[in-house]
């Protein structure tokens, strides 16, 4: 292939889009060994057939593209595409080491695109959308799933068609010079930004807790949730979060006894009446 | 009850199906909630379960393919119990956690231990040189997981509603007030751990801008995303100028591969 983008083809649009709905395919067989590594080799057999006449090397390039793979969907086509030129390259001329290349390619990029989709899709975008649904779904509202289900999948969609045009076109030099200037992880720090700045304000809006108790001190009725709402609004889960933050960051407790201990401690606290 | 059963298991199938089998849908319980709601004839309450579960569920999503609780599930048994007890949504955020968790394992059996023997089978069809037996084997993967969630879900709610419908009466009246607290305590864990994933020194003071646009300038979520999007992309453009300038900087004088390792020096620094 050369550096120069060409145009697209009638073939290659049925190529592309050949990759594009096999690929939603992907997790079809998932293990923990090999993950999505036999669902790639599937997505990619009619372009392999295309490309290698001899049944050797075609079930020699299906094997190969059934190892270890693991990677966030959405770039999955753009992963596609890039292999695919790269096998185009071996069929037209044999690399001597292809099956070290096109493994280490794969395993190089699929690193910093998971890690790009996870963290803008999955962590920032999915939040987003979420936090704008259940502003609507909270008051009973039908329009908050719908809002959450167009709002994340279409931008979602579009990345992943069109991550496949571009892996098509410009081959693997264009995501390593990404992440050679350091345009990725500006990326995925803005990301975060954003993401955290959702958290923030769904901290507040939908962490409902709130203390229920109500006594008197010296004889002057005490409320404590107003008393808390004078010093800051939503003290009360900003104070559970951020005591649940450092658990998992700084005590490394992991999920699941965190999440124990959460049920115990507001079920008692509930149920004998000082929360709700 | 037959009916019912039948919607909810098809609503299952469909969960998974559009998960792992095709398309890679987010399959979250805001949206699972309203339709068995719908199947269940009661859609407003389906949208208020939905949205009570999600919130609770909203840090737990599947990261490199290791999944924490099964978020289907949940959400479909959840909003299915919390509607056909009629104990509210404290309720249905209740039951979904232990259900997240218990149908965990039935995901573990599948993906853990019986498709390594599908991609075995694979395998082997591609070593005789049979791509035909792949692409069958492939379609049943696709098929066989979602039908397993399928065929638990109408099981579980054959023979299930009765005996929690009967826990739940002969509970004292204290677990309500367990029951609110602890739906309303959780997703406070889910706030954490999506925390804990972008934690970025750099970046912790938006999480309080955040909280403060919510508390006290009463901003919906979506102006608050509008303003996020704009101080992100601002912190784009801006961090990376600066990282173009840091690169630039020590290849400018020396040349060649002395402004070579000086500009990987100054990228393992900062990362």
């Amino acid at each position: 292939m050369s550096t120069t983008t060409n145009n697209l083809t009638k073939t290659d649009k049925k190529n592309i889009h050949s990759i594009f709905w096999r690929g939603f395919t992907i997790m079809g067989e998932m293990t923990y060994v090999r993950m999505q590594g036999p669902g790639f080799g599937w997505t990619l057999m009619p372009l392999l057939r295309k490309l290698y006449k001899n049944d050797d090397d075609y079930y020699a390039a299906v094997a190969r593209h059934m190892q270890y793979f693991n990677t966030n969907p959405v770039f999955l086509p753009f992963l596609q595409g890039i292999v695919y030129s790269m096998e185009k390259q071996n069929a037209e001329k044999p690399m001597p080491d292809i099956e070290e290349s096109v493994q280490g390619l794969k395993v190089g990029l699929m690193g910093p695109l998971a890690g790009l989709g996870d963290s803008f899709f999955t962590g920032t975008w999915r939040v987003i959308t979420t936090g704008i649904g259940l502003g609507l779904a909270t008051q009973g509202n039908i329009l908050g799933p719908l809002l959450f289900l167009i709002l994340f999948h279409v931008p979602y969609y579009f990345v992943r068609y069109y991550g496949g045009v571009l892996g098509y076109k410009v081959g693997a030099n264009y995501i390593s010079e990404a992440q050679e200037s350091g345009l990725l992880s500006s990326i995925t720090k803005g990301c975060s930004l954003l993401g955290l700045t959702m958290i923030g304000a769904m901290t507040y809006l939908n962490v409902p807790l709130k203390f229920s108790v109500v006594t008197k001190l010296g004889g002057v009725p005490f409320n404590l949730q107003t008393t808390l709402d004078g010093i800051l609004k939503g003290l009360l889960p900003l104070g559970v979060v951020w005591l649940l933050i450092w658990l998992l960051r700084k005590k490394k407790i992991s999920t699941t006894w965190i999440l124990i201990g959460v049920i115990v401690i507001s079920a008692v606290l509930g149920g004998l009446g000082i929360i709700k | 009850m037959v009916i019912q059963a039948l919607l909810i298991a098809v609503i299952m199938f469909l969960t998974k199906f559009l998960d792992w089998g095709f398309f890679n849908i987010q399959i979250r319980p805001i949206w699972i909630g309203p339709l068995v709601g719908l199947a269940l004839g009661d859609l407003r309450q389906g949208i208020l379960m939905g949205a009570a579960i999600e919130a609770v569920f909203l840090g737990t999503f599947s990261v490199g393919g290791s999944v924490p609780s099964d978020v289907a599930s949940a959400g479909v048994f959840g909003t299915a119990f919390g509607i056909l007890l009629g104990k509210g949504t404290s309720a249905a955020v209740a039951l979904s956690i232990p259900i997240g968790l218990l149908a965990v394992l039935l995901f573990n059996l599948i993906a853990g231990v019986f498709f390594n023997f599908v991609v075995d089978f694979e395998d082997r069809a591609v070593a005789n040189h049979n791509d035909k037996l792949f692409t069958a084997t492939h379609y049943f993967a696709i098929i066989f997981y979602p039908t397993v969630f399928a065929i638990m879900a109408f099981v579980i709610m054959m023979i299930g509603v009765e005996p929690v419908r009967h826990m739940m009466a002969s509970m004292p009246p204290f677990v309500n007030g367990a029951l609110t607290a602890m739906s309303a305590a959780l997703p406070a864990l889910g706030m954490a751990i999506l925390v804990n994933s972008m934690w970025d020194n750099q970046l912790m003071a938006f999480f309080f801008i955040g909280f403060i646009m919510a508390a006290y300038l009463k901003l919906g979520t979506m102006p608050i995303a509008v303003l996020g999007g704009a101080a992100a992309v601002f912190f784009i453009l801006t961090d990376y100028k600066k990282r173009q300038e840091n690169k630039n900087r020590p290849s400018g004088p020396a040349a060649g591969t002395a402004g070579g390792t000086g500009s990987n020096e100054m990228e393992d620094f900062l990362s």
